[in-house]
């Protein structure tokens, strides 16, 4: 970033309002499914230690 | 959206280049401090072989120089460029540079004292370990400075409110202010620690300290510090990394909330490092440890909303499909080389973020209490987001306020994505060998890394040998940073300085302020009322809770120190060759710890 002035290749005109993130709402779901996968891990790694 | 229009004055940029230059100086130690650390532990070196020095001075200056000095400096600088540029308004010159003065004296100070071998006592600091008194004065200076600049900051801010009634606080300045006024909160706390507790101690005035207190003081402090260093980033992360990616912000309301959020739930958490220590009861630990899962609800929405921001980047630049947005960033544009400093510390953070939720799980924290997987985590946040935020943004502002071009760009931008791959190896190695027991703040070369030793353990040299590589790749890309942030120092200026931001335009953004996202008042009232609620019982329990006050200690010996204070000066230094000595000695100590 010199500027930070996107020089870009811009190609898609996306409309505000109807801009739905569902690529982000699924990489949200994925988020909370692998922390609760690390989560479980250890609380289970923490009941073979009982 | 550029809102700038009043450039800084001379003055307030040779301030702002000293903030940042010093720092960054100092830091070319730090890290270096850093690689010994992993040399040291794994047994490869003994000693500094280039500085000489000991284990706990070299991991004293990594994590105070690393940890408060760089960061508060970055954050300072960060602040007065943001407020100044976001409301317009020039700032008190003289009140900015009397911070940055008080800074910088007592940045040398601790650092002298930390040299000299006097303040081997870690960045935490914690008594019965004490200090030269000089270390805590220096550390008191740093933290006043940062205050007086916050300070500088609020007439502008409340002439601007008066000239702009019904206007919205530009986003970032709304979080620089959460950010000093996280700071301001906590370290009340530990300036109270060292001021009340620690240098009457230190002194000789009193015998001993309540250590209980004073880390729970500490801790008061210690956690908040955490988001002091990562706000100044989220500030980046939702006012520049959207347009930098091509896009805008998802949601400018979602950022105003976040931010908003910490100062409520940022501070009443601090107990959670304290899971294991006596004389707190456990309910107020559990409490505390509820309150620690309701701050990462804040950067859970920074999660989404973040992403949501990268894909409306990435759809506008051609990304198709549930994720093809992904591939569409620009991860190795040149000409946006903060990108990759930015990307890299939001994957380096889901490491982080998930592990920290781990630790302050009551139970679960039993299994990772003082082991490496600490180190091994907060590596993945302070280290990750916040270093390499810092990290692009001082280069960043370095070259704008110089009016010089960035040298070795793409090496600058491939910088990160090399230290994260470090940096990722190295948390591994730490949190791995942690969970099998592997201690954090010992130096392990001597013993657990050392095959001549009894407690010579095989089973962790995997994940020692890796640490090694991961910090020595870390290192390697540091070496790197360094030499493009000192290159473009030196070389020849190419245009006017100017200091100057272009913000990101929102998705979503409610044209007039939302009422309770528009006052610092009910939030700041609401966290001092929390603190009071969840901190009055802890520190009840830990003055009430029978332990007595602890002579001093230093890190060479696990006897009370023999000089100052009539507590410790009757008792012997440890003997090997006098076996009665050691037995009076021994004695002597079993009625002190009654």
């Amino acid at each position: 970033m010199e500027t930070q002035t996107p020089t870009d290749e811009t190609v898609e005109e996306i409309d505000d309002a109807s801009f739905v993130p569902r690529g982000a709402t699924a990489f949200f779901v994925l988020l909370i499914l692998f922390f609760a996968t690390l989560w479980f891990s250890m609380y289970f790694e923490v009941l073979s230690r009982q | 959206m550029n809102l700038d229009t009043l450039d800084l004055s001379k003055s307030m940029r040779r301030l702002l280049l000293l903030l940042l230059i010093l720092p960054m100086g100092l830091l070319v130690m730090g890290v270096y401090g850093g690689l010994m650390q992993a040399l040291f532990r794994a047994g490869i070196i003994t000693s500094d072989p280039f500085v000489g020095g000991e284990y706990y001075r070299g991991l004293t200056l990594h994590g105070v120089i690393n940890a408060l000095v760089f960061t508060t400096f970055f954050s300072v600088a960060f602040g007065h460029a943001v407020i100044s540029k976001t409301l317009n308004k020039a700032l008190n010159a003289k009140a900015a540079w009397t911070s940055g003065i008080l800074m910088i004296v007592g940045t040398v100070m601790a650092a002298l004292t930390i040299f000299a071998g006097q303040a081997d006592v870690l960045y935490t600091f914690y008594p019965p370990l004490q200090a030269n008194f000089f270390f805590y004065l220096g550390l008191v200076l740093v933290v006043v400075g940062s205050w007086i600049a916050f300070f500088t900051w609020i007439p502008p801010y409340l002439e601007w409110r008066r000239e702009n009634p019904g206007t919205k606080t530009p986003l970032a300045a709304v979080g620089i202010f959460v950010t000093f006024i996280v700071w301001f909160i906590a370290s009340i706390a530990v300036a109270v620690e060292i001021i009340a507790l620690i240098m009457p101690w230190v002194l000789g005035w009193v015998d001993g300290i309540n250590a209980m207190l004073a880390r729970t003081l500490f801790w008061m402090f210690g956690h908040p510090l955490v988001y002091f260093w990562l706000l100044p980033v989220y500030v980046m992360y939702y006012t520049m990394l959207p347009r930098l990616a091509g896009g805008k912000l998802y949601s400018d309301t979602a950022g105003r909330l976040v931010f908003f959020m910490f100062i409520v739930f940022s501070i009443p958490v601090g107990t959670h490092h304290q899971y294991m220590d006596p004389g707190i009861s456990a309910e107020w630990k559990l409490i505390q440890g509820f309150f620690t899962f309701m701050v990462a609800l804040p950067s859970l929405i920074t999660a989404f909303t973040l992403a949501a921001s990268l894909e409306y980047a990435g759809r506008k630049r051609g990304g198709t499909g549930l994720f093809g947005w992904v591939t569409k960033l620009p991860y190795f544009d040149s000409s946006r080389w903060l990108f990759a400093y930015f990307i890299s510390g939001l994957v380096l953070f889901i490491f982080g973020g998930i592990s920290g939720i781990i630790n302050a799980s009551y139970q679960m924290n039993a299994i990772v209490h003082n082991t490496a997987w600490l180190p091994g985590h907060f590596h993945m946040t302070v280290a990750g987001p916040v270093i390499l935020g810092m990290l692009g943004m001082s280069l960043y502002m370095v070259a704008k306020l110089t009016g010089k071009k960035i040298r070795l760009r793409k090496m600058v931008m491939a910088v990160p994505y090399v230290y994260s791959v470090g940096l990722l190896m190295m948390s591994w190695g730490l949190m791995r060998g942690g969970l099998q027991g592997m201690p954090r703040r010992t130096n392990t070369g001597l013993t657990y890394s050392n095959p001549d030793s009894a407690l010579y353990r095989a089973d962790w040299q995997l994940f020692t040998d890796v640490v090694v590589v991961g910090a020595s790749i870390m290192f390697l890309a540091m070496v790197v940073y360094f030499a493009a942030f000192f290159l473009t120092l030196v070389y020849r200026q190419a245009e006017e300085p100017a200091m100057s931001f272009q913000w990101t335009d929102s998705v979503h953004e409610s044209p007039t302020p939302v009422r309770w996202l528009h006052n610092f008042r009910p939030w700041v009232i609401t966290a001092v009322v929390l603190i009071v609620l969840t901190y009055a019982p802890v520190i009840y329990d830990v003055t009430t809770s029978g332990y007595d006050t602890s002579p001093r200690y230093g890190p060479d010996s696990p006897a009370p120190r023999v000089n100052p204070g009539p507590q410790s000066e009757d008792i012997p230094p440890p003997s090997t060759s006098d076996p009665e000595a050691g037995d009076e000695r021994a004695e002597r100590l079993d009625l002190l710890i009654e």
